[in-house]
């Protein structure tokens, strides 16, 4: 091996600001060689984001950095602002995870990557032009020389972080670090997106330092893969290596909770595996894997979707103004069954969600529960179908109200339903935390004090304390870390077969619905394009969409 | 990784411009039990807050401190500060105690500044929610309204509201209030905008609560820190407005004021400044005050400023 | 009577009646020196530049481009202006003019005796005051082109004092003949026979006038031009005056309260205090009979023993000003010393009020009533602070209630929604114009400003009055409002507190600005600056 590019050695970032305080990162070594690809992977708050940031120097000033970042020869550490600036930018460059942000929006795309070349470089105004093309060239953007002229949100989000990835590789930098580079997209320009870092990398050169959360991505697109846990290295080794030969027990549990596309499980035939983090008093973590069982008495279900229709939606079209967004689409819901929506932003599946659950009214058709007409009801039976529909929320952290605790979070909902009786509302509030599997003590505490995962069950809680028939997921698990999400799907469906629940479960990511449904439905541009059940519409897909779909999911 | 869905991360650059980037849903941050104690650690809302106290407390304490009628005369006239132990602070240009109008004007212009802006939060947060809750022609319909309030010079107005409907405690109050709900009703509507497309206002839909229901419990207890900071804003402005009414011989003539006190010493200002410079110097101090207070608000319960980036 | 201390000693010559007393002559150089432009202030810029049809601000501008029939000495004895001779008959009933002759207007027509004529007729319809002037006035006649005669029901034995050019302005017939002269653009622009021609009225900022070179009086004026400035703020004014920016002003031209700060700071500055009999006043505090409690004479009696006037005169009134006791100020040739005094004495008004049926209740509190003061004087908002201060310690619970000029005149004087106003009142040239509208029974006239307020009804003093309108043996006239003035202050419909000290501030530099009886408001003939 080549004298490394950069070095990392006992790297330590304590916070110390009023907002965040401890250890981030605590003794991480690593190398990238020149050309060299290396992940940086783990769940959130493991200090992946930290040590990308620690390479730059750009976290607070607050922030006490410990060890030692060399980068070509030079201690980053040492270095004045100054000379930083030379590295950010023309040695090093750096690729966040949000494009919309990371771009001025009042200003032409090609006057922002021109400006990266203003700064660093002498060129005139006609060359800093010419490079300008060829950059966006290079990050296949089409249409180069009227897009030049374009503004970021004139641009799909794929094309925007090419655009950011252009400005990245303007100096033809040794070292691209990727932070996330992907999450904000859809699966299928995902793989756009890697790809075309992977081309740039080996036609510029450069190495790349790729940080994700994503498995199944990290070993597609990377030579090396470093697992970091509570700011610690857990385990090093070839990407190639990751699923079949690691050893760690993080590793192999992170690897068991994520449901690839290929697996053959199903929930009704296995739980995921759950991985729990114990911190012995010596500061060292163990980890422990469990795969629960199976519910004893879970009902050996078969839905039918004919004849038990619960849900039945007929020729519902929702407008935004001129624009159509479901077009006169139909679909039905067996009880007991679980229906997958998949299909790629925008294709109308989070409206439908909302139109199902009554968030949005439909410009025309109808939405049958039970048979009822939901929409063409007077207010009481409206009222009363509502309280059978719910929804669980994407974002476990903007769902839920930070002014209430979660004991008047819940319990407000049974006070504006009739139950006057605070006792009575109390003892609904502990059974339903029982239910989500949270303590009892959690109706006393507010919102933020909570991690991800465990907002997400208080939303499962909002969602069950109405004893609903069914339950809209509108991506229940997308914003959670793999662990978490395992969890949070065991949990959905051990209630499912307990409280003989009917879901609605939306999802981009199509190895989790071929895990969770009964059927999936594909979506594309408002409209259904095909349904079948799960394991024969992923196996034999007939639509063009549906097998774009697993292509990119692959 | 991040946990911010789109939606939320669309509306947080609106609200915050490019390069505030990661901050996420801000209010999600503020533990409501803590702000508290938050709130009371920050030095600039202590400064304020002390500084409010002590004339809070003298004006409560104003009949024990100087028993009586603050208007009544009390001995000569135009005594300077110290001239005679009984008028510390000297007395005006008819001998009335100025120690006296000042600690009964305190009371004066608090409870006007008070009561302006609390029925002017109410106005404008019934109005401001009204309007971006519900959206749409109500929307307009009242965004227009508010502009032509926004267009018309406030201090104008005021006056021409009051003349024409004599000067009198109410008076002033409701029309101090007419001519500064509207940037409570921006503000309310702007929030009410921005909280409506949050998720928790869904969720609160889906589990079936009425519009009143999600207004109160929902998206006001989410919108109140900002009300909160402009609320204390204009208590100021309130103040400074009964100061100018009363400066223009507008404000209730049957009270003393730290406004009228400055309107009727104006004449005397060659000679005896001390009786402008006196209720002019707590009109200061008390507008200082507040505006530290708001400012300290501001920085702890202001979401745009407050929350931190969760980096991971 | 006068307190304050430079005042006093500008009162030295003075006895009885300090305002009449003749100033300090300051630099008074032998020549009189041609040249020069004078800045003259005024506080308010009019809404017409002559006094023809209403007496307000005008009358400081209208005398020095229009002239009158009559001009008068310091003490109100005529002189001859337009017109050179005159000649009352016996019975009072006719008044013949004789005209100046040879003199023209500023737009070269002759001055002549149809120009009398249209100016009396005018301003006898239109000009409020002029209304009551002329109120006896059967006819005018024009035997030649310089010969007036005014022939008249009854005797107007105050028709002569009636006469200066900012009372009764002669303005030329052709600009003034068919049609409402309200709106007359001469108005604005006027043409008269005066020493100065108008050149210019720029609205909110100044009028220039220029020297009229063919002025009937050979030699004057001596000024070049007069610049009249209008400066609505009193510390602008005090500014201009201590800068020497402006050398005259008219009215109050500074707040009494930077006048002796003023004074004695500077010694370009002096006060003039003669040439103010025409705008002599009293300040007073009005009861509506027509209220309850205040009908009752004990109750209006309790309260006059309450109130201090030379606290008022001291503190209100910086020592500018006489206490009086009656109706009249003392500039008026009526003015009647010795009339009846009411002492301070809370004990006497507590006395009183118990015995008028008015006890106090658990609060300390007999009755409420309310206090409106006039709006446009500084000094009557204090007066009504101070009355109300001490009416609270009689147990008389007092709201001062404030609005704007139009509401004041409105509420009291067509809603007559009023408890007690403080208002002031000028006694003009004599008692039948200025004060009778006052008191007398049948001028309770509602939508009438300054009127009959308080709805004062008392056969007796409306006999005097009607008498003395018509009488023309002075001392029984004299007499007549002795006893009027006596009844008044004993039937108390109004309080009578201060008369306040008017007075013309000017730089040491002008020179015989007050001539006679109008003061400021005379024509500038005589005026020149020295160096």
């Amino acid at each position: 091996m080549s004298a490394p590019l950069l070095s990392v050695r006992d790297l330590t970032v304590d916070y110390a600001s009023v907002r965040r305080q401890g250890r981030a990162v605590d003794g991480v070594s690593f190398d990238i060689a020149p050309g060299e690809a290396v992940a940086l992977v783990g769940e959130s708050g493991c200090g992946k984001s930290t040590t990308a940031l620690a390479l730059l120097r750009l976290l607070p000033d607050s922030t006490r950095i410990g060890g030692s970042i060399v980068f070509d020869g030079q201690n980053i550490n040492g270095l004045d602002e100054k000379a930083l600036r030379q590295l950010r930018g023309r040695r090093i460059g750096m690729v966040f995870q949000e494009p919309m942000t990371s771009l001025n929006p009042v200003q032409r795309i090609g006057h922002q990557i021109a400006e990266v070349l203003r700064v660093h470089t002498n060129l005139g105004s006609c060359a800093r032009r010419a490079r300008v093309l060829e950059l966006l060239h290079q990050v296949a953007i089409p249409d180069p020389t009227r897009n030049i002229r374009a503004f970021p949100h004139e641009l799909s989000g794929g094309q925007r972080q090419r655009v950011v990835i252009a400005m990245a590789i303007a100096m033809n930098p040794d070292l691209l670090i990727a932070d996330e580079p992907t999450t904000a997209l859809d699966s299928a320009i995902q793989a756009q997106i890697l790809e075309l870092l992977d081309r740039l990398r080996r036609e510029l050169g450069m190495a790349l330092l790729l940080i994700s959360h994503d498995l199944p991505l990290v070993e597609q697109w990377s030579d090396r893969v470093i697992v970091v846990h509570h700011g610690q290295v857990m385990e090093e080794l070839p990407s190639q290596q990751l699923f079949a030969q690691s050893q760690h027990a993080y590793t192999r549990g992170l690897i068991n909770a994520s449901v690839r596309l290929h697996d053959d499980l199903h929930y009704t035939n296995g739980r995921l595996v759950e991985v729990a983090a114990n911190v012995d008093p010596s500061g060292d973590h163990s980890f422990t894997l469990t795969r629960p069982p199976l519910p004893a008495s879970a009902p050996a279900l078969t839905p039918s979707p004919c004849d038990t229709s619960l849900l039945s939606v007929s020729n519902i079209s929702v407008q935004y103004g001129e624009r159509r967004v479901v077009d006169d689409l139909s679909l039905r819901l067996g009880r007991g069954e679980t229906l997958g929506l998949v299909g790629e932003s925008g294709c109308g599946k989070s409206t439908l969600s909302r139109t199902i659950v009554g968030l949005l009214r439909p410009s025309a058709g109808s939405i049958r529960l039970n048979g009822q007409d939901i929409l063409n009801s007077d207010a009481a039976a409206r009222r009363a179908l509502r309280r059978r529909v719910q929804m669980v929320f994407q974002d476990p952290y903007a769902s839920l109200n930070p002014r209430h605790r979660i004991g008047e979070l819940l319990g407000n909902i049974l006070a504006f339903h009739g139950e006057r009786d605070p006792i009575q509302r109390q003892g609904e509030v502990f059974k339903v935390l029982d239910q989500v599997g949270l303590p009892r003590s959690a109706a006393y505490r507010w919102p933020h004090e909570f991690s991800g995962g465990q907002r997400q069950r208080i939303g499962i809680a909002r969602a069950l304390i109405l004893q609903p028939e069914l339950i809209l997921l509108d991506e229940p698990v997308s914003a959670l870390d793999v662990s978490v999400q395992a969890q949070i799907l065991n949990l959905l469906a051990d209630l499912k077969a307990t409280h003989g629940l009917s879901y609605i479960f939306i999802s981009h990511d199509l190895a989790i619905v071929r895990y969770f449904s009964d059927r999936v439905a594909v979506m594309h541009a408002g409209r259904i394009v095909e349904e079948n059940d799960a394991r024969t519409l992923l196996l034999a897909p007939t639509h063009a969409q549906t097998r774009r779909l697993i292509e990119a999911a692959h | 990784m991040s946990h911010n869905p789109d939606i939320n991360d669309e509306l947080a650059r609106r609200a915050l411009g490019p390069g505030a980037a990661v901050a996420n849903a801000a209010a999600g941050n503020a533990e409501p039990s803590s702000s508290v104690r938050r709130v009371l650690l920050n030095p600039l809302v202590v400064v304020g807050l002390t500084i409010l106290s002590a004339i809070g407390a003298l004006a409560l304490l104003a009949p024990l401190l100087t028993p009586g009628d603050p208007l009544s005369i009390a001995g000569p006239a135009r005594l300077w500060p110290g001239e005679i132990a009984a008028f510390p602070l000297g007395t005006d240009a008819l001998g009335r105690n100025v120690l006296a109008g000042v600690l009964h004007g305190a009371r004066a212009s608090i409870f006007v500044g008070l009561s302006a802006t609390l029925l002017g939060v109410v106005i404008g947060i019934l109005i401001g929610a009204v309007a971006g809750y519900f959206g749409g022609w109500v929307d307009d319909l009242i965004v227009r309204f508010i502009e032509i309030f926004q267009t018309i010079p406030s201090f104008v107005l005021l006056v021409v509201l009051v003349a024409f409907s004599g000067p009198s405690l109410l008076t002033v109050i409701l029309g101090i209030a007419l001519v500064s709900w509207d940037v409570i009703a921006r503000l309310t509507r702007s929030e009410f905008r921005r909280l409506s497309a949050q998720d928790f206002v869904s969720a609160a839909r889906v589990v079936g609560y009425d519009h009143s229901h999600i207004i109160r419990h929902e998206i006001l207890p989410n919108a109140a820190p900002a009300l909160i900071v402009t609320g204390s804003i204009m208590v100021a402005s309130a103040l400074l407005m009964e100061a100018a009414l009363s400066f223009m011989g507008l404000g209730d003539p049957n009270l003393v004021s730290w406004g009228s006190m400055i309107g009727s010493g104006r004449e005397l200002l060659r000679t005896h400044w001390y009786l402008t410079a006196i209720p002019g110097g707590f009109i200061v101090v008390s507008v200082l005050a507040l505006n530290l207070l708001g400012d300290g608000l501001n920085d702890v319960l202001n979401p745009r400023h407050g929350a931190a980036g969760q980096i991971s | 009577m006068i307190s304050r201390r430079h005042f006093s000693q500008l009162m030295l010559s003075a006895s009885a009646l300090p305002f009449i007393a003749p100033i300090a002559v300051r630099a008074q150089q032998d020549e009189p020196r041609r040249g020069g432009t004078l800045v003259y202030a005024l506080n308010q810029a009019p809404p017409s530049l002559i006094s023809l049809v209403s007496p307000g601000v005008e009358r400081g501008i209208s005398a020095k481009v229009v002239e009158g029939l009559l001009d008068y000495d310091h003490d109100l004895n005529p002189r001859p202006q337009l017109a050179t001779e005159w000649d009352i008959s016996e019975d009072g009933l006719t008044y013949r003019f004789k005209l100046r002759e040879g003199v023209t207007f500023h737009d070269g027509t002759p001055f002549t005796s149809r120009d009398v004529e249209a100016s009396i007729r005018i301003v006898s319809q239109n000009h409020s005051r002029g209304r009551a002037s002329f109120a006896n006035l059967e006819s005018i006649e024009t035997p030649s082109d310089h010969e007036v005669v005014l022939r008249l029901s009854k005797p107007a034995p105050y028709l002569l004092r009636a006469l200066p050019a900012d009372e009764v302005p002669i303005v030329p017939a052709h600009l003034f003949g068919e049609g409402d002269p309200t709106g007359n653009p001469a108005l604005t622009a006027p043409v008269g026979t005066g020493p100065f021609r108008f050149i210019e009225y720029v609205r909110g900022s100044h009028v220039l006038l220029e020297r009229n070179e063919d002025y009937w009086q050979a030699g004057k004026p001596y000024l070049d031009s007069v610049i009249i400035r209008f400066i609505t703020d009193g510390a602008a004014r005090t500014a201009a005056f201590e800068t020497g920016e402006v050398h005259i002003g008219g009215g109050a031209s500074v707040p009494l309260s930077d006048l002796g700060r003023l004074i004695d700071e500077n010694p370009h500055l002096a006060l003039e205090t003669r040439g103010q009999v025409y705008d002599a006043g009293v300040n007073r505090i009005e009861f509506n009979l027509e209220n309850e409690i205040l009908a009752n004479r004990n109750v209006r009696l309790a309260i006059a023993h309450l109130i201090d006037k030379d606290y008022i005169r001291d503190t209100i009134y910086y020592g500018y000003g006489a206490v009086i006791d009656g109706p009249f100020a003392p500039e008026v040739p009526y003015y009647t010393p010795g009339l009846p005094h009411y002492e301070v004495d809370v004990d006497l008004a507590n006395r009183l009020l118990d015995e008028a049926g008015y006890p106090r209740d658990a609060n300390g509190v007999r009755f409420q009533i309310r206090i409106d003061p006039r709006p446009l004087a500084d000094t009557d908002r204090p007066t009504a602070e101070y009355l109300r201060a001490r009416l609270a310690e009689v147990g008389i619970e007092a709201t001062l209630r404030t609005q704007d000029f139009a509401a004041y005149v409105n509420r009291v004087f067509t809603e007559r929604d009023f408890d007690i106003i403080v208002n002031g009142i000028t006694n003009s040239f004599d008692p039948t114009i200025g004060t009778q509208r006052i008191y007398w029974s049948e001028n309770l006239r509602r939508g009438v400003p300054f009127s009959n307020a308080t709805a004062y009804n008392n056969p007796e003093v409306d006999r005097l009055l009607l008498a003395a309108a018509v009488e023309i043996d002075p001392k029984t006239r004299f007499q007549q409002f002795a006893d009027f003035q006596r009844q008044v202050v004993n039937d108390l419909p109004d309080i009578h507190t201060v008369s306040q000290f008017r007075y013309t501030l000017y730089n040491t530099r002008v020179q015989n600005h007050t001539v006679g009886a109008t003061g400021i408001n005379g024509n500038f003939a005589d005026i020149w600056l020295a160096d």
